[in-house]
């Protein structure tokens, strides 16, 4: 069977279906925000140095692109890989690793949940009291309690699917 | 009750949670139990955006990304190998300076043993160079360069300490140039105690070698003159970077050319940025609750009683520092440890940009230290060697860092010359 196929075949269950489409969407938009970030401050020092002039709103939105472009990278790195101080877990069996994964991904999901509910209320209140010129500053923002429901929504994934053969490299 | 969270925070990162599921699990609980709104941890969070310099982090990880899947280790080697390849211990000293100069670029990701290592071990072995040697030199080259522009870990430090980029970069340029040297010693003298007798030199390969790589090396040239000449800042040169390398590989070498090459080189430094970047971010909440119980301040008390001179703080600081490089990788060491130790180091009198260079230069030592140095992980995935066989080869190489770390934590005018 093809890698293609294999992955086929894998994806033909909702859940995998569920997570794949997801990451793509992530990904898409996480790589649009990186390719604007980058025409964007190469633009700006064109402005600057040939123009002597600042494109208007450029710097807040170069700032907050970083955080689209982290956050969903974060997110992103649920399937692949994030930063663990595994010191122990290295030293287990295969199998042992195998069996802790299910744990981690819901502890994981569990601890996102509350970080996306903080980040939501505080998004909120931000939206609620800013001045309609900041309204669009606020609105981007909102990455924060996205990524996080985002978070929630990819590690109680993770934890349905189960560990993932170690064959596959997806 | 908060003995036994930290203890079982402790061991779910042992048993491998994301570490920023862990620090955000020990933010809800401190926030809890000072009885805080969690949404603080948010609004510490926020202050990501006010940074302006963290702009500079996914622009050169783009950079590094785009030379290293466009093929630019090769073509260093092949310069490097012209170059110095005659010299004694001549193919051991282009290992080092080739990778320390990807390290820079491509922020000690690990990449450099990766894509580096792999295409010098069969070399050096060729050349009759010990096995032993060669693994031992290739782990440990593994994260030369994190001292030089426009090395990640030192833009991060900035971010998190508060220190100018420009200066921290200034004050790596020596510490990293004398590591290289001491190494590239003992190469030689290995390498003459092997037997190994140098290659001749030649002009014309040498010149044929420059004009492949001529634009590879003019982008850290250009990052230098520019940070250094002030004709730059940190962020503009990273965009500069990204730019450049991503045109370089796309219309002078012709490297990448399809959508997809470039969304997977897209994709690949979106990941890399996220899994740091999401740490720093929840960090910042649970650095500041910590600062609020003034963890820092208590830890300066007990400290006083026991440490009266900054050349004691610095030996503690190293100790320390040793410990935690064992532990942790060099970013998530880099957020969670520097703003604990920044107010003690102060206190004591130390530079923060010295701190910044005795910072790295410990944990550069802690990526060759079992249990989780992270070069001894990517050389037993790449070359199939057990970790312990590794870390014995590595020896010789660690008790050489070991003396630079000592050098450059007790001459601060190293690091400090154009203060």
């Amino acid at each position: 069977m093809t890698d293609q196929a294999e992955l086929y075949r894998r994806n033909r269950t909702w859940k995998a279906k569920l997570e794949f489409y997801l990451t793509n969407a992530e990904s898409i938009v996480a790589t649009a925000g990186l390719v604007l970030l980058l025409v964007l401050s190469l633009a700006e020092i064109g402005a600057r140095n040939f123009f002597h002039t600042a494109i208007p709103g450029a710097d807040i939105l170069d700032r907050y692109l970083v955080l689209w472009v982290s956050f969903l990278g974060a997110v992103l790195a649920v399937r692949e890989r994030h930063i663990k101080i595994d010191a122990v877990a290295v030293w287990f069996p295969e199998a042992w690793r195998r069996m802790l994964e299910r744990p981690i991904y819901v502890f994981s999901s569990v601890v996102c949940g509350f970080l996306f509910w903080a980040a939501l209320r505080f998004w909120w209140e931000e939206w609620a009291h800013a001045a309609a010129a900041e309204k669009w500053v606020a609105a981007l923002a909102v990455i924060i309690p996205l990524s996080f429901f985002l978070l929630t929504a990819q590690f109680a994934i993770r934890f349905i699917i189960g560990p993932r053969s170690s064959k596959r490299a997806l | 009750m908060t003995f036994t969270v930290v203890a079982l925070l402790i061991a779910v990162a042992a048993l491998g949670v994301p570490l920023f599921v862990v620090l955000g699990a020990g933010s809800l609980y401190a926030a809890h139990s000072s009885g805080l709104d969690p949404a603080v941890l948010v609004a510490e969070m926020m202050r990501l955006a006010s940074s302006p310099n963290l702009m500079a982090i996914p622009l050169f990880t783009l950079a590094g990304v785009a030379l290293s899947r466009g093929g630019a280790p090769e073509r260093l080697l092949q310069v490097f190998n012209a170059g110095f390849g005659w010299m004694p211990g001549g193919l051991a000293i282009v290992a080092l300076t080739a990778c320390a100069f990807f390290t820079a670029f491509s922020g000690a990701s690990g990449v450099t043993i990766l894509a580096l290592g792999g295409l010098l071990y069969p070399i050096l072995l060729g050349e009759n160079y010990s096995k032993n040697f060669s693994l031992g030199l290739l782990t440990s080259s593994g994260s030369l360069g994190l001292l030089f522009p426009p090395s990640l870990v030192i833009l991060l430090y900035g971010i998190v300490a508060g220190v100018s980029i420009e200066q921290l970069f200034m004050a790596g340029l020596v510490p990293g140039l004398l590591l290289l040297a001491m190494l590239a010693v003992y190469s030689a003298v290995v390498s003459r105690h092997i037997g190994i007798s140098p290659r001749p030199f030649s002009l014309p390969v040498l010149f044929s070698a420059l004009r492949t790589s001529m634009w590879d090396l003019l982008l850290p040239v250009g990052i230098v003159v520019g940070l250094f000449g002030g004709y730059v800042t940190a962020t503009e040169a990273a965009s500069c970077s990204a730019a450049y390398a991503l045109l370089l590989e796309t219309v002078i070498h012709r490297r990448l050319g399809s959508i997809s090459q470039f969304y997977e080189i897209f994709r690949e430094t979106i990941v890399l940025v996220g899994s740091v970047l999401i740490i720093l971010g929840i960090a910042l909440g649970f650095t500041n609750l910590l600062i609020d119980a003034q963890i820092p301040m208590k830890i300066l008390e007990s400290l006083e009683q026991g440490v009266s001179s900054q050349l004691q703080f610095l030996l503690l600081l190293n100790l320390f520092l040793l410990v935690v490089g064992c532990m942790m990788d060099i970013f998530s060491a880099t957020i969670v440890v520097v703003p604990l130790i920044l107010p003690l180091a102060q206190r004591f009198g130390v530079d923060p940009v010295h701190l910044g260079i005795v910072f790295l230069a410990n944990l550069e030592i802690g990526y060759l230290t079992p249990p989780v140095g992270i070069n001894l992980f990517l050389a037993s995935q790449r070359f199939k060697e057990p970790m312990l066989n590794l870390f014995r080869a590595s020896l010789p190489f660690l008790l050489i860092m070991l003396i630079w770390l000592v050098l450059v934590t007790y001459l601060p005018y190293l690091s400090l010359w154009w203060k």
